[in-house]
């Protein structure tokens, strides 16, 4: 496959293009795995959605150090 | 099943985990196909000769950072509108997607140009008006980070989306208005596409992998904005059962229904 000569320049579109694609698939399987820990820890602390705030779960959860983004 | 029935976030989540996979692997495959054509099916152009593959790149992003945006503004309608519950959920999930979608455009057609127009970058107004929806997205996203309560950003942003809405009609026919570099539209035409069938379709295989990668990242990305929301709100309840028990004197009767657990105010 002969790209011609500004082979440089298709080759380059490609590479910038997978290299964006790649950092987007990077923070929505990243985010979704910082996410699922950070339910799965607060979890385990008591706290939940639903139900009537407690407060054992809330001094369990200050140790939680993990932050998400809004 | 009602339409309305996709607003349960539950149902949603469920719905979308047994839809992905399928969707991941439509995409996988369309990518495939479209880039096998790309490098050893489409011929050379006759004028441009083999730069014409970046056309295969650089039209699919551009028309998904319009289609992406589009999804943005029907999602803020019903975010203002009809109070769908994903609506702003959908809305905050696509913006960094068509932010990407756009800065690919503009890379890929400043790379495109150099060659073709001995220019990388010119201020005419189809590349203009698209930088300018770069910087909409940059700014739609910003604005969602900025406030905490995802209820009131999401409402802030669905009216700035709708407003920006406005530079979409000029994206499209910025190249009737005005006299730029760019070419007339060439497939999306009343008459029909002036591409030869031996590009249009290479072209078309990779606008339906470009497409579907979009619902594959949107899908996901609205379960995460999901899940961080619930994040939010047992965070939120946990931090009100702390405040209510430390408030609260040990012999006041709100003492023991608001803390839940006897003993448990510090």
């Amino acid at each position: 496959m002969d790209l011609g000569p500004y082979s440089g320049f298709i080759l380059a579109s490609y590479a910038i293009s997978t290299l964006i694609v790649l950092a987007l698939v990077a923070w929505v399987v990243l985010d979704r795995r910082q996410l699922e820990r950070t339910l799965h820890d607060l979890a385990s602390k008591g706290v939940t959605r639903r139900g009537p705030a407690t407060a054992p779960a809330a001094a369990k959860l200050s140790s939680t150090a993990t932050d998400t983004q809004e | 099943m009602a339409i309305l029935d996709y607003a349960n976030p539950t149902r949603f989540l469920r719905l979308t985990q047994i839809v992905l996979p399928w969707l991941t692997a439509a995409c996988l495959a369309a990518f495939a196909v479209g880039l096998y054509m790309t490098f050893f099916v489409s011929p050379e152009d006759y004028q441009q000769g083999q730069t014409v593959k970046i056309m295969y790149i650089h039209v699919p992003a551009a028309w998904l950072c319009m289609m992406t945006y589009s999804i943005m503004a029907i999602s803020s309608l019903g975010t203002l509108v009809w109070k769908h519950p994903l609506a702003d959920v959908s809305a905050k999930a696509a913006a960094p997607i068509g932010a990407a979608f756009t800065l690919i455009a503009l890379i890929t057609g400043s790379l495109w140009g150099r060659p073709m127009w001995g220019t990388y970058w010119e201020w005419d107004a189809r590349m203009t008006s698209v930088l300018v929806l770069l910087i909409m997205y940059l700014g739609l996203i910003a604005l969602w980070r900025t406030m905490e309560d995802p209820i009131r950003a999401g409402k802030a942003a669905a009216v700035l989306t709708l407003v920006g809405a406005i530079n979409l009609p000029i994206i499209k026919f910025s190249v009737e208005w005005w006299n730029t570099l760019h070419q007339p539209a060439s497939v999306m035409r009343m008459d029909g596409p002036t591409i030869d069938t031996s590009m249009l379709v290479p072209l078309f295989v990779m606008a339906g992998a470009a497409t579907l990668l979009f619902f594959v990242l949107h899908l996901q990305a609205m379960r995460n904005e999901i899940l961080r929301r619930r994040v939010r709100a047992m965070r939120l309840k946990a931090a009100a059962g702390s405040r209510a028990a430390r408030m609260a004197p040990p012999s006041s009767p709100l003492s023991s229904p608001m803390s839940g657990t006897p003993g448990a105010a510090e």
